[in-house]
C-alpha cells in the first residue's frame, strides 16, 4: 500500500518542476517542497524521533512552513498533529501536552504564539524553525527544548523516507469535546488511504488541474485538498486569508479548476452578490462538506460554475475526511425540487452506512434514526480514551462486517430517490462554519469563566433554515461582569467557540426535572 | 459635477458612519471594549468580526441605508476597512 509519504516522493519524481504549492505569492514546485520536507525528516530520523510511534506538531496557518512541516512529518511515517494559530496558546498546550508529540514545527508567523505555547509544555521537545537562521531571544528562557533553524537540518536526502504500514498514524486531529476539553482522533494510512483511492476514482483528478486550499490544517478537509492533489501532480493554491470570505477573484485569476469548502463560504458569497451566473467557468468539480448545504446555495452555485459537476460530502473526522457523497443533477430543474438542505447521498465505495431507530431496529425507508459509519476509513478510536471509544465507536447490533462502525449522533433517514438525509444533531453538538462544537465544552469555559454553575450556550442566532449562525450564553445576574467572561472564553476557546453574546438572567429556568430550560433561554433570544 | 460629487461625499459619509455604528453596536452585544478602530483598520485581520460579522455587517448597513453593497467595487485581497466597504455601497 502506498502510504501519504511515498505520494509526495512519487510527486517529486514524477513531477518535480511542476507547481505543488502556491501560498502567500510564493511558488513551489514539487522538487523543492520535497526537498525542504526531506531536510525536516531527515533531520527527524537523525534525532530518532521519527517513526510510526512519534508524533510531529505543525504550528502553522495554511503558509509553506507549514504545509512543509505536514510533508515532513508523512515522509518521516509519523503522524502530524496540526495546531491552529488562531486558537489560544492555553488550548494549544492542552493539544500538543494530550497527543504526546516529540517534535514541534512552526511557520514564520507563529514565532511568538510558539513561544507561549513552549513555556506551558515541559516535555522536552525538538523545535524546527526552518524558516529562520537563528533561535528567537525567547527560547533562551526555554532550555528544556531543542530549538533547530535552517542551518542545523539535515540535507535532503530521500533515502529511507517514505513507506510504512497500513496501520502507521497519518494525523492525530482534535475535535470540541462535550467533557470540556478537545478529543483526539488518530487516523491511521489505512483510512486515509482509502478515501484518497474512492475520491481519485471519482474526481479524475489530472495535472493540469488546480485546486483551492481554504480549509485550515486542523480540519481534516485539508487533507484532500493536499493529497489529492498531490497524488494527481495538480497545484494546489491556497486562497489568502483576506480572500478567504470571498474567493471568486482569487479563482479566476488562477483558473481553478477544483473547488472545495464549507456551504458557508458560499452561502456568504451568495448573500454578496458575488455568484452571478457563469461567475466561476473555470471550475469542473465544485464541492461541499463540513455542515448542511442549503438547497438554495446550491442552485446559485450550480449556475455560477455551470461547468462544474457540484457534490455535497459528508464525514465525520472519525471516518477520515468524507464517506458519502450526494452528486447534484446537472438540470436545474431536478435541483429545485431536491430537499431544503441536500442530501448527503450514499457511502463511498466499501464503506457502509445503516440508519438505526432508537429500538435498535435498522430504520425503513422514511424513518429516521442515528447514523452508523462502518469500513475501512472508520478510525479505531479516541486517543487516549477508551471509554469515549466504547461508547461511540459501536457497531449496530445486527452487524457482523465491517469490523469497525461509528456511532455519529447525526439523525438522518434513508430516502430512495436521494439515499441519506441529514436532519439533525441527537445532542448538543452544532456546527459554526464547518467547525465542530460541543456545546458543553463551551459550558464548561464560561462556568469557570464566571465562576458559576448556572451558565448555558446555545445556538443562536439561528438562519432562515434553522442553522445556526453563532452562540449565545447566559449566565446568572451576579455573575461576573460579561466583558470579562467573553474575555476569559477568549483566553481558552477557539474564536469560533466564543458566545458572541451574553444574556444575563435575573432568574434561572428549570424543568420540570430541576435541570436547565435550553427552550426558555431560546424564548429570551427572540 | 461639483453637486454630484459632494452628493456622492455626503453618501459615503452616512454609510461610514452606519458602519461605524454597526461595528460598535456589535462590540458592544459581545462585550467586548471597543479598540481604536480607525476607517483604514483591516476589519478581519485587527479581530473585529468575522466573516459572517463582517456579512451582518453589510446587510444591516444596506437595510439601514437604503443602499446596495457592490462586491465588484472592493477588493477583499486588499483588506477590509471601514473605507474601502463605504465605497463599496452604491
Amino acid at each position: 500500500m502506498m502510504s501519504l509519504g511515498d505520494i509526495l516522493l512519487e510527486g517529486a519524481l514524477q513531477h518535480g518542476e511542476r507547481t505543488a504549492l502556491w501560498a502567500d505569492g510564493v511558488r513551489l514546485s514539487y522538487r523543492e517542497l520535497v526537498e525542504r520536507a526531506a531536510r525536516l525528516a531527515g533531520t527527524l530520523v537523525a534525532a530518532q524521533l521519527a517513526g510510526p510511534a512519534r508524533r510531529c506538531a505543525v504550528l502553522g496557518a495554511r503558509s509553506i512552513g507549514a504545509f512543509t512541516g505536514v510533508a515532513a512529518a508523512a515522509l518521516a511515517r509519523s503522524a502530524w498533529v496540526p495546531l491552529n494559530p488562531r486558537h489560544p496558546a492555553e488550548r494549544l498546550a492542552h493539544v500538543a501536552h494530550a497527543a504526546e508529540v516529540d517534535a514541534l514545527v512552526i511557520d514564520e508567523q507563529s514565532d511568538a504564539l510558539a513561544g507561549e505555547l513552549l513555556a506551558r509544555l515541559d516535555r522536552p521537545l525538538h523545535v524546527f524553525l526552518p524558516d529562520r537562521s537563528s533561535p528567537p531571544d525567547w527560547a533562551r528562557r526555554l532550555p528544556q527544548h531543542v530549538f533547530l533553524c535552517r542551518g542545523d537540518l539535515a540535507p535532503p536526502v530521500l533515502d529511507g523516507l517514505g513507506g510504512g504500514r497500513p496501520d502507521d498514524g497519518a494525523y492525530l486531529l482534535f475535535t470540541s469535546g462535550s467533557t470540556g476539553a478537545p478529543k483526539g482522533v488518530l487516523v491511521r494510512q489505512a483510512n486515509v488511504m482509502a478515501y484518497l483511492a474512492s475520491a481519485f476514482d471519482r474526481y479524475r483528478p489530472t495535472a493540469d488541474d488546480r485546486f483551492t486550499q481554504l480549509f485550515d490544517l486542523t480540519f481534516d478537509l485539508s487533507v484532500h485538498d493536499m493529497f489529492l492533489c498531490w497524488k494527481s501532480g495538480g497545484a494546489l493554491f491556497c486562497v489568502p486569508d483576506r480572500a478567504r470570505m470571498a474567493p471568486g477573484e482569487f479563482v479566476r485569476r488562477h483558473d481553478l479548476s477544483f473547488w472545495f469548502s464549507v456551504p458557508s463560504v458560499a452561502m456568504i458569497m451568495a448573500r454578496l452578490r458575488m455568484l452571478q451566473p457563469d461567475a466561476l467557468p473555470s471550475l469542473r468539480w465544485s464541492l461541499f462538506c463540513g455542515e448542511a448545504l442549503p438547497r438554495r446555495i446550491a442552485e446559485v452555485w450550480a449556475e455560477a460554475a455551470p461547468n462544474s459537476v457540484v457534490e455535497n460530502l459528508y464525514g465525520p473526522t472519525e471516518a477520515t475526511i468524507a464517506i458519502t457523497a450526494f452528486r447534484l443533477p446537472a438540470n436545474p430543474a431536478a435541483i429545485a425540487r431536491l430537499p431544503e438542505i441536500v442530501p448527503i447521498g450514499a457511502p463511498l465505495p466499501g464503506q457502509q452506512a445503516r440508519v438505526i431507530m432508537a429500538d435498535g431496529a435498522p430504520a425503513v425507508t422514511g424513518m429516521d434514526g442515528e447514523l452508523y459509519l462502518g469500513g475501512s476509513q472508520v478510525a479505531e478510536g479516541y486517543w487516549r480514551r477508551p471509554d469515549l471509544t466504547v461508547e461511540r465507536f459501536s457497531p449496530p447490533a445486527d452487524a457482523t462486517e465491517p469490523p469497525r462502525w461509528y456511532r455519529t449522533g447525526d439523525r438522518a433517514m434513508v430516502s430512495e430517490e436521494h439515499g441519506l438525509i441529514f436532519l439533525g444533531r441527537l445532542d448538543r453538538q452544532i456546527k459554526l462554519g464547518g467547525h465542530r462544537v460541543e456545546l458543553q465544552e463551551v459550558e464548561v469555559a464560561l462556568r469557570r469563566a464566571a465562576a458559576t454553575d448556572s451558565v448555558a450556550a446555545i445556538a443562536s442566532p439561528l438562519d432562515s433554515l434553522g442553522l445556526p449562525k453563532g452562540i449565545t450564553a447566559f449566565v446568572t445576574e451576579d455573575s461576573l461582569d460579561s466583558e470579562a467572561i467573553l474575555a476569559a472564553c477568549r483566553a481558552t476557546l477557539p474564536p469560533y467557540m466564543v458566545p458572541f453574546r451574553v444574556y444575563r438572567v435575573a432568574e434561572w429556568p428549570v424543568n420540570d426535572n430541576g435541570k436547565t430550560d435550553y427552550a426558555a433561554l431560546r424564548r429570551m433570544t427572540e | 459635477m461639483q453637486q454630484n460629487i459632494a452628493a456622492l461625499a455626503s453618501s459615503e459619509d452616512v454609510v461610514l458612519n452606519a458602519l461605524r455604528v454597526a461595528v460598535m453596536r456589535k462590540l458592544g452585544s459581545a462585550g467586548r471594549r471597543a479598540p481604536a478602530i480607525e476607517d483604514s483598520s483591516n476589519l478581519l485581520e485587527v479581530g473585529v468580526v468575522d466573516s459572517q460579522g463582517l456579512l451582518d455587517l453589510i446587510l444591516e448597513v444596506e437595510e439601514v441605508c437604503g443602499l446596495m453593497f457592490d462586491p465588484g467595487r472592493i477588493n477583499f485581497e486588499d483588506g477590509v476597512t471601514l473605507r474601502a466597504l463605504a465605497l463599496a455601497f452604491a
